[in-house]
């Protein structure tokens, strides 16, 4: 009897050290919806159809759900997004600067200010402050290496001239950051080709995938404009861009240079002027 | 209820005690057909002549695609640095070669194909997936890196074109149906990704038996209904139609609304909401 209960007690132990290195050897995602918010900002009703199209996505090619955190609505909070060093309630390195990929689904707002522009992200609930402000407020490659910010305006071309998205990185990991110069819908339609995404962006695309799967440029009224950022060397951008993904990071060193993706000629159905080359 | 000019659009602020009808009259109704234009095809659409399709893919990125298997969920084609995948029966197809890291080179050439060379080109893949060409909207558009050292100002260069395709049924929008290829600047083709579904005519539903009339009351009931403009931060926009593909294939023409967040006084996401019609 004690015989078995050793082999079964090591079988466990050995299923265990099996589990646990196969969560392990996957990276980390969170992922913030706000379909609802106190903030009085209208409710955005796909958003959370939306994450869970991501996160399925995900989940589809191993990636363990154990490692995928899932926040929605009154839970996301500027304390999550805001860094310690610039803001004192900041504890971004506890959530979104605590994981290799982020996703933030929700409104967002680029103002257009004579220095260095201003982008803007509301928040689920009101705790702290119902906006977080890059790049203020906002430093992210703690831990996090790549963030996708499924929000309107959220990479504006003007913004990334102006030096917005230099000041909201630190260190070598954070290399990508996605998002839309413009407006984005907020579709179903956009939760499909989140899933695709995370499907297949896992270990090439990073960048190039995001560009191609949302951006529209003909089709009713639709045209979205995604783009993406990619902080590396010279020498390494394109191959970030292409062969890389969610997960398969770069690990090279940043020398302050940084690539921003653009399909030219894009004109945003809102709030951006055309992406002319 | 008052009215405002947003972009292109003219849009109307609604109380929640407006009426279904007072919503509709307002309504951009620009994108809606009730029925496809000319003869719509019998037969089904064949399914993908995989063999046909990495040939013409091998011969425009000039790769080797050799090695076929069959994983759980999609048919793999593969060879060195690159690799072709299909998903969903032949309705998802990712195609892409590892790109160089060459970028001192590509930031410094311009386009060596003409736009019109790069649809040509694009057509022909698209024929070897055995696309209906006449269904077929292809949007080529220069893509390109903004780059630069930070606190320095930023230049763009063109690294490449894309081709949007996007599908069309006797001219009505197929939703979630997009392929992009990408091509590099001396027009070898580097990526291709996409959805296109594997259309069944049969059982499909391709006209609507209301009016526009009765689209535009449908519509706003919708909206009414589902609590939609209870807010004060959303507009009515643009109704329309499109088909979506069932799961078993056939087409379903379907209305949609789409409804305008203002955020910050300015245009914020536009929700777009499904309805039968």
């Amino acid at each position: 009897m004690l015989r078995h209960r050793a082999r079964l007690g090591i079988i466990l132990f050995a299923s265990w050290l099996c589990f646990s290195g196969t969560a392990n050897a996957y990276p980390t995602a969170w992922i913030f919806g706000t379909p609802n918010n106190s903030c009085g900002q209208a409710t955005l009703p796909n958003v959370q159809y939306n994450c869970q199209r991501f996160k399925d996505g995900l989940t589809s090619k191993s990636w363990p759900a154990i490692n995928i955190g899932f926040y929605m609505s009154e839970s996301v909070q500027a304390r999550m997004f805001t860094d310690i060093s610039k803001v004192s309630y900041g504890q971004d390195i506890g959530f979104s600067d605590s994981v290799d990929v982020m996703l933030f689904n929700g409104h967002g707002v680029w103002f257009d200010f004579p220095t260095v522009d201003n982008y803007y992200f509301v928040m689920g609930g009101t705790a702290n402050q119902c906006t977080v402000i890059m790049p203020n407020e906002v430093l992210w490659g703690s831990n996090t290496r790549v963030a996708l910010m499924h929000t309107c305006q959220s990479l504006q071309r003007e913004a990334y001239q102006s030096g917005t998205y230099d000041a909201i990185r630190t260190g070598n990991k954070f290399k990508v950051l996605n998002g839309y110069h413009g407006n984005a819908y907020d579709a179903k339609s956009n939760g499909d080709w989140l899933y695709k995404y995370a499907r297949d962006s896992q270990t090439a695309g990073v960048g190039d995938n995001w560009v191609d799967y949302f951006t529209y440029t003909v089709g009713g009224n639709k045209k979205q404009c995604a783009t993406s950022l990619v902080y590396a060397p010279v020498s390494e951008v394109n191959d970030i861009f292409h062969n890389r993904g969610l997960n398969d990071f770069s690990n090279s060193a940043f020398d302050g240079y940084s690539a921003y993706y653009q399909v030219c000629n894009c004109q945003p159905a809102s709030a951006g002027s055309k992406l002319t080359c | 209820m008052f009215t405002l000019a947003i972009g292109p659009y003219l849009v109307t602020i609604l109380s929640a005690a407006m009426s279904p009808a007072e919503i509709s009259k307002n309504m951009d109704v620009s994108h809606l057909m009730l029925s496809p234009l000319g003869q719509l095809p019998t037969v089904d659409d064949r399914a993908l002549d995989l063999e046909k399709l990495s040939t013409e893919i091998a011969r425009q990125a000039r790769v080797a695609l050799v090695h076929q298997e069959a994983t759980a969920d999609a048919l793999v084609i593969t060879g060195p640095d690159a690799e072709i995948r299909v998903y969903d029966n032949g309705n998802d197809i990712i195609f892409s070669s590892r790109q160089s890291n060459a970028a001192d080179k590509i930031f410094t050439n311009m386009p060596k194909i003409t736009m019109e060379e790069t649809e040509a080109r694009a057509a022909d893949v698209l024929g070897a997936a055995d696309v209906d060409l006449s269904q077929a909207v292809i949007d080529v558009h220069d893509y390109a890196i903004t780059g630069g050292y930070e606190g320095q100002p930023k230049t763009t260069t063109i690294i490449g074109r894309k081709a949007f395709v996007y599908r069309y049924i006797g001219g009505v929008e197929v939703a979630g149906n997009k392929l992009v290829l990408t091509f590099a600047l001396d027009g070898r083709l580097q990526k291709v990704v996409g959805t296109w579904s594997r259309v069944r005519y049969s059982n499909s539903i391709l006209k609507s038996r209301l009016t526009t009339h009765q689209v535009r009351n449908r519509a706003a009931d919708y909206l009414v209904n589902h609590d939609l403009l209870n807010e004060e931060n959303r507009l009515a926009g643009a109704v329309g139609s499109h088909f979506i593909v069932t799961p078993t294939g056939s087409l379903k023409l379907m209305g949609f609304v789409n409804v305008q967040t203002i955020f910050s006084g300015q245009p914020g996401r536009v929700e777009s909401y499904d309805f039968e019609i």
